[in-house]
């Protein structure tokens, strides 16, 4: 394995001082012009701030007033002179928030050098030539544009003069000439990393790269290119292509109406904000060249992964992720730091206090996303361990699983944690039990006894309830305002009897289609003790605590024949999430699983392949234990959870995927590397 | 009082009354000889003169402003910055390209 340390980097010391100025300059640099000194800021001075705008910078700030208590937010639509400025102040219980300017070039240009540099970072290997590089990068340059055009009230809101003309429009010139030259110095970052570049893929769960101000992520970005670079090589990718070019046409000429604004939140950088045939053709290209760009990557170097280090650097990141959270919630300055130089989707938890659920998300989106990740980082470490007797955990290992279990509990994913905990005591028995009856034995009791015990001990409720829980959930966000209720004041929905409702065809206007379809099913399904559609989602939501997040997805879902059949586009959720009016119309209440939202994306034909594959695939790697074992445990994690829709969590599911061709048996020579 | 009223206009005694002045289309400023002539300009690049602390506090409160800087273009100077920092990476570039051949060992 050619390629080292991190810390036996060539140019360490000079990286880390381009990283600390990258950190801290922009925020000092841009000082005030005014002479005046810095009003201590507290509920009587707030006004004078407010007349002050654009005059005093951060550090500026910080320097008088490190005692108070405040916010600080980003002003997204400030001007480059105000960039880094404080820009506004405001009172909202009894909390004073600062605002600080932030603008959407200099954050594209400060945020990309900073993980330019840390790119850097990752030893050099052999080199790996691009060709075609210039026309990649154009191309990507062109398709970002379509991206910028295609999302104009998105980015709106993040600049006061975004405009899409192309005559004196200096934003969007700077903008793509950055973009360009980003690209430019991004190729020759990733040539001579090239193969080694899986192997800190973990710290993409640190480094989330999502931009500030725009609806991108610098990942999606450096993968597109890759993707472009293929395709324009590849024959086989070239087909893809068509083939994508093919269904985006479909999709796009099922708009029925123009969606201009979603509020993308925690997915940003990640789905699209508006549903038009813009987005759907940048979003959906973009998704094909970003995969295309990752399969290239784990294809092209799969000989190269050295699995210890991996494993090691997964740890890390874990440890690190539980340290980042703990820092960002200590404070706003903190907490403003790590949401921008991380490129986080939104800002970290400023609390160490679990929220709903009893889970703590810390710095990471979604804290079940990141609870499979640690997950998937201990169930890494411990059944390579099993596996490979080269393979030996140091007491450090044991600390860093000490802290990456630390983070798992407090994400509170159940899911995770068990499914971690019976594919380790499979591979324990697998590699372990050396009798095949045994084996067998241990096997059926795992997969039979275990989850017949969850479901009889979550399951409380009565057969009937259960029969009907998820059609109720989704009723309760439907528009049904005008049905007649009886003298004790309920309704047929309240008393269960659905049927009325289907025959008030009035009423079934504020009833999704997919509702409708499952109420149906429900009513007129016979009594042959083979459980009906909607039993068995509901029967199946029950148990994983689903019942009320895939009901209201049933009651939001609202697609024609077509739009289930191929769904509406890739990484758009604007029209599934707007066009039926309900009454979960704010805020973001994603499907809460893999599955369901795939189902909007690329329809039940989409399902169906991706379910044909996953079974080919798992058929042709059944002695392959290990990828059996991690496939299986992000398969049962994404039917519960919406972490496939997190640019990081679908990297390292896609990893996973194709990481049959990695060699899980380490040699001698790939025995345990020093975790120092 | 609008502390950026008093850092462009000056301190004043005078307490003014920005909402009669913006209802009146007729109000003229009484020009105060003791007041010193100011420029102000607005993001639109206008330019006005002002010749009373009431018209400069008026004009202030109503979004314009003393220095010129305000008026830059900071999204041209960044496209110039750029292209100037993208060509001399293109020439790095052509230079390591064809340095190696026989054009520059001629």
């Amino acid at each position: 394995m050619e390629g080292g340390h991190i810390l036996k980097n060539k140019y360490l010391i000079l990286k880390i001082m381009l990283l600390v100025m990258a950190s801290t300059l922009p925020w000092f640099v841009n000082g005030g012009s005014s002479n005046d000194e810095v009003v201590k800021l507290d509920k009587n001075t707030l006004y004078q701030y407010d007349s002050l705008i654009c005059e005093y910078s951060l550090s500026e700030f910080i320097n008088k007033n490190s005692a108070s208590e405040y916010n600080i937010e980003l002003d997204k639509t400030s001007s480059i002179g105000c960039f880094s400025k404080i820009n506004g102040t405001a009172q909202k219980d009894g909390k004073i928030t600062i605002y600080v300017g932030s603008n959407i070039n200099l954050d594209l240009l400060i945020q990309s050098f900073f993980w330019l540099v840390l790119l850097s970072l990752i030893p050099k290997t052999k080199k790996s030539k691009l060709r075609y590089k210039k026309t990649s990068i154009f191309t990507t340059v062109i398709l970002i544009f379509f991206h910028l055009s295609s999302e104009g009230s998105f980015y709106a809101l993040n600049s006061k003069i975004f405009s899409t003309d192309l005559i004196g429009n200096y934003l969007l010139y700077s903008y793509l000439l950055s973009l360009g030259l980003i690209l430019f110095f991004l190729v020759s970052v990733i040539e001579e990393r090239f193969f080694n570049l899986v192997n800190y893929l973990p710290f993409i769960f640190i480094f989330i790269g999502a931009y500030n101000s725009s609806n991108l992520n610098f990942f999606f970005i450096t993968f597109i290119l890759l993707g472009v670079n293929q395709t324009l090589i590849n024959k086989k990718f070239r087909f893809g292509m068509i083939v994508i070019l093919l269904f985006i046409t479909l999709w796009t000429s099922q708009i029925i109406e123009n969606l201009l604004f979603f509020d993308v939140d925690k997915l940003k950088g990640f789905s699209s904000s508006s549903y038009t045939t813009d987005s759907i053709f940048f979003w959906s290209l973009g998704y094909f060249f970003f995969y295309s760009g990752l399969v290239f990557l784990y294809r092209s170097t799969s000989k190269d992964v050295d699995l210890s280090r991996l494993t090691n650097n997964f740890l890390y990141s874990g440890f690190l992720i539980t340290i980042f959270s703990a820092f960002s919630a200590t404070g706003p300055l903190q907490n403003l730091y790590t949401y921008y130089y991380f490129g986080l989707n939104k800002r970290a938890s400023d609390t160490f206090e679990s929220v709903s659920g009893n889970a703590w998300r810390g710095m990471s989106p979604s804290a079940e996303g990141v609870g499979e990740f640690f997950a998937f980082t201990i169930l890494l470490a411990i059944t390579l361990s099993i596996k490979n007797k080269h393979f030996k955990l140091s007491y450090i290992h044991y600390l860093l699983i000490i802290s990456n279990l630390y983070g798992l509990y407090r994400s509170n994913n159940v899911a995770a944690s068990l499914s971690m905990v019976i594919l380790v005591f499979c591979i324990l028995v697998v590699y372990k039990v050396k009798t095949t009856t045994r084996n067998k034995v241990l096997i059926s009791l795992i997969f039979f006894v275990i989850p017949i015990s969850y479901i009889s001990f979550f399951n409380t409720t009565s057969l009937d309830e259960l029969n009907r829980k998820v059609i109720k959930e989704g009723l309760e966000i439907s528009f049904i305002n005008n049905l007649e209720t009886n003298e004790n004041g309920f309704s047929a929905v309240d008393q269960n009897r659905f049927l009325e409702l289907l025959q008030s065809q009035k009423d079934l206007e504020g009833v999704s289609t997919s509702l409708t379809y499952l109420i149906e099913k429900y009513h007129y399904s016979e009594r042959n003790n083979i459980p009906n559609i909607t039993s068995l989602i509901s029967t199946i939501a029950y148990p994983i605590n689903r019942s009320e997040k895939w009901g209201i997805f049933i009651g939001k879902y609202d697609p024609s024949i077509i739009s289930f059949t191929f769904g509406t586009g890739l990484n758009n959720l604007a029209n599934y999430y707007l066009l039926h009016p309900t009454k979960m119309n704010s805020g973001l209440v994603l499907p809460h699983s893999g599955l369901l939202s795939y189902l909007v994306y690329i329809g039940a034909v989409g399902i169906l392949y991706f379910i044909f594959y996953i079974t080919i695939k798992l058929y042709k790697n059944r002695e392959n234990y290990l990828y059996l074992a991690y496939l299986m445990f992000f398969l049962v994690n994404i039917l519960k959870s919406d972490s496939l829709l997190y640019i990081n969590n679908f990297i390292l599911f896609t990893f996973i995927l194709h990481s049959d061709q990695l060699d899980f048996k380490l040699s001698k020579n790939k025995e345990t590397e020093a975790i120092f | 009082m609008n502390t950026k009223i008093i850092k462009i206009c000056g301190e004043s005694e005078i307490i003014p009354d920005f909402e009669e002045i913006s209802n009146d289309p007729n109000f003229i400023f009484p020009p105060d000889s003791s007041f010193g002539t100011k420029v102000l300009y607005d993001i639109d690049e206008n330019v006005v003169n002002v010749n009373s602390w009431l018209e400069c506090a008026n004009y202030v409160n109503g979004g314009w402003f003393s220095e010129i800087s305000n008026l830059i273009n900071y999204e041209k100077r960044l496209f110039i910055v750029l292209l100037g920092f993208t060509s001399i990476s293109l020439l790095k570039q052509m230079s390591k390209k064809y340095g190696r051949g026989s054009y520059f060992k001629k």
